[in-house]
């Protein structure tokens, strides 16, 4: 069943379908809070990822990356949008129609020590989506069991470990094989070398894009690090409480960000170059409780920009054709202003 | 579940057996062995209290100098001698027949009871706290009227509504310790619920029992294995206060409670009440060590 919209799909590389193979449409995720409160953890978010692409949801703590992840992965019921995988949606489903589309979609989670159940071994944890999802005898399974370890790089030797006895960097190469066991179409990944330290970071990036190369899977990346993101992802969408704010292809949304949220974002991430030339845009204040949101512009009260329009409607995302193709932003105020001058950006790298 | 071996063979022998038992929750064996020397001195002293208590109390089924339920064997209330070494009671059975054969009864009623508690409080605790909702709201309610009455009233409350019977005094011990390993067991799994392994479980195509059950029990067991031990030595005591009472097991049965009962009027003839006391003090002593070895034993392995 193709789905409707599909036309735009301009990044699809030898998919049998050509529309987008993860489409999520005006996602909504709130919980209740003590009293009558809402928190708004996810809000109303659109966007498509086609086969064999990878992109990056980025953003500060706080700004419903995870959420959204999870609604992606249907661990949460989205309490309004919907999310299609492969042009069926998924939303909505319960028992053993939800377990299946597990088999199309996974999860690298982000706590390598709380995602791996502490007293299976490798071989158990392994074992375990093959037995669910495949009708392989134990032998079939041995075999595919291994060829996942080689492929994450693993030596056989540690399929009777259990998690306690890994390091981070094989632990998190185990929750990338368990979720390529059942070789799904889309993989997320939530913030996936966040608890790693930086020699092993490089070396779990390095094997996720070979993966990706090889099987030609999409991938989401959940992230706050830019340089891991700039390094994997083709797009970015970059979140703010719950919004996406601003995305466009990888490489140009961060040499020239148009969103005061993503140009501070850029500006705040660390340069690895003596004296490198640094923008000092930055924002005020912390990110406000996904509580009690203004009307106007989530980012106002923290934006160096705003002016006083910006207090009273909230912006919607709009292409933003002066800057490339595929880019859009929600921020009028500094759309307005590249449609008007030169682009003002932060300097290239 | 703390396992009390039921033979007494060699040191080594034994402290596998326990170290065994100790991990034989629904989890996977632990690698390497575990040698004698390196085990809590708990938990040696309480191997040895308890095989030398089995053994013996197996041995008094099989032989006793006297009937141990025939009264009359010789004159009521004749003091400790070599015919009679721990005397006679009123009725002129013998006290030191009585006293072995009884172990196994109060054993027995203390493990069965323990082990029902165990796996009945600890399956609910866990699907209440897995559910939530009206299910878990009805458990807590139901566990907080149980433990609201003091142990013993409620027991003889049950017990006088059931009858006599070793089996019924078996499940009022049950369900005396049913609330305690609810509440924990609960508390545990909702705890366990939020860590991100039991939504990689989901991921993995497991129904919800299977999340419960494969999942979120087996890691969720420690302080509840850590609890039964402690609880194991209380319960052995509570059984002993339902035969002091006079509640569940039938008079004439040898139980240390109901024997130490028997000769409480009798200051003079110490006899009747000071073996089987001693034989309870022994028995909770014997389980308190073993619970707090296995606590020091987990606390050393870290699992």
């Amino acid at each position: 069943m193709p789905s409707p919209g599909a036309g735009s799909a301009g990044q699809v590389e030898g998919a049998a379908n050509s529309g987008p193979i993860l489409r999520v449409d005006g996602v909504t995720m709130r919980f209740k809070v003590a009293g009558n409160r809402q928190l708004t953890a996810v809000d109303n978010v659109v966007l498509e990822v086609h086969a064999g692409e990878s992109v990056a949801l980025v953003g500060e703590s706080g700004s419903g990356k995870s959420t959204l992840a999870r609604c992606l992965v249907s661990l949460l019921e989205p309490t309004a949008g919907v999310v299609s995988l492969d042009g069926r949606q998924v939303s909505g489903l319960r028992g053993a129609a939800r377990r299946r589309v597990y088999q199309d979609i996974q999860l690298v989670f982000q706590d390598t020590n709380g995602s791996l159940n502490p007293r299976w071994t490798v071989r158990s944890i392994l074992d375990e989506p093959l037995r669910a999802y495949s009708d392989r005898d134990p032998g079939q399974r041995d075999t595919r069991v291994r060829e996942l370890m080689r492929q994450v790089e693993l030596d056989e030797s540690l399929l009777t470990r259990r998690p306690a006895e890994l390091s981070g960097g094989q632990r998190q190469r185990v929750g990338l094989a368990r979720a390529l066991a059942v070789e799904p179409k889309v993989l997320v990944l939530d913030e996936p070398t966040a608890s790693l330290d930086l020699s092993t970071r490089g070396q779990v990036l390095d094997l996720i894009g070979r993966i990706q190369r090889e099987t030609g899977l999409a991938c989401v990346l959940i992230s706050h690090d830019l340089p891991v993101v700039r390094h994997i992802a083709d797009r970015v969408f970059v979140m703010y409480l719950g919004t996406i704010v601003e995305s466009g292809p990888t490489e140009e949304v961060f040499r020239r960000p148009v969103h005061p949220y993503t140009r501070a974002l850029v500006a705040a991430a660390p340069v690895a170059r003596y004296r490198a030339p640094r923008d000092d845009y930055r924002l005020r204040g912390e990110i406000p409780s996904a509580m009690d949101l203004p009307s106007g512009c989530l980012l106002a009260g923290r934006c160096p920009s705003a002016i006083p329009s910006c207090f009273e409607v909230r912006p919607h995302l709009v292409h933003i054709g002066a800057i490339g193709s595929g880019r859009m932003a929600a921020c009028p105020v500094s759309a307005a202003a590249i449609a008007s001058a030169p682009v003002p950006s932060a300097p290239a790298r | 579940m703390t396992a009390t071996p039921l033979t007494k063979e060699t040191a080594d022998a034994n402290a596998t057996a326990i170290a065994d038992a100790a991990v034989a929750s629904p989890a996977s064996p632990r690698r390497g062995r575990v040698r004698w020397r390196g085990l809590p001195r708990s938990l040696q002293a309480g191997v040895v209290l308890s095989g030398v208590l089995v053994t013996v109390s197996v041995a008094a089924r099989i032989r006793t100098p006297h009937s141990p339920t025939r009264t009359g064997v010789g004159p009521p209330f004749e003091s400790p001698s070599s015919t009679f070494l721990f005397g006679t009671d009123q009725v002129g059975s013998d006290v030191f027949s009585r006293t072995f054969t009884a172990g196994l009864t109060d054993i027995g009623i203390t493990l069965i009871g323990v082990a029902v508690a165990f796996v009945v409080g600890t399956s609910l605790g866990a699907i209440a706290g897995f559910v939530g909702g009206i299910v878990d709201a009805i458990a807590m309610r139901v566990s907080e009227i149980l433990q609201s009455f003091p142990a013993l009233l409620l027991a003889m409350l049950m017990a006088s509504v059931l009858g006599g019977g070793l089996l019924n005094v078996v499940i009022v011990v049950a369900v005396l310790g049913i609330p305690g390993y609810l509440r924990l067991a609960r508390a545990e799994i909702m705890s366990k619920k939020e860590l991100e392994f039991s939504d990689a479980a989901r991921l993995m195509g497991n129904r919800p029992g299977g999340v419960l059950f494969r999942h979120l029990l087996p890691n969720s067991l420690a302080p509840v294995i850590s609890f039964t031990a402690i609880n194991a030595s209380w319960v052995a005591i509570l059984v002993s206060s339902l035969g002091f009472v006079g509640v569940g097991i039938e008079p004439g049965t040898p139980e240390w409670g109901s024997m130490v009962a028997s000769g409480r009027n009798q200051i003079n003839a110490w006899w009747v009440s000071f073996f089987p006391g001693i034989a309870i003090l022994l028995l909770a002593l014997a389980l308190f060590l073993l619970g707090d070895g296995v606590s020091d034993l987990k606390a050393r392995r870290k699992w």
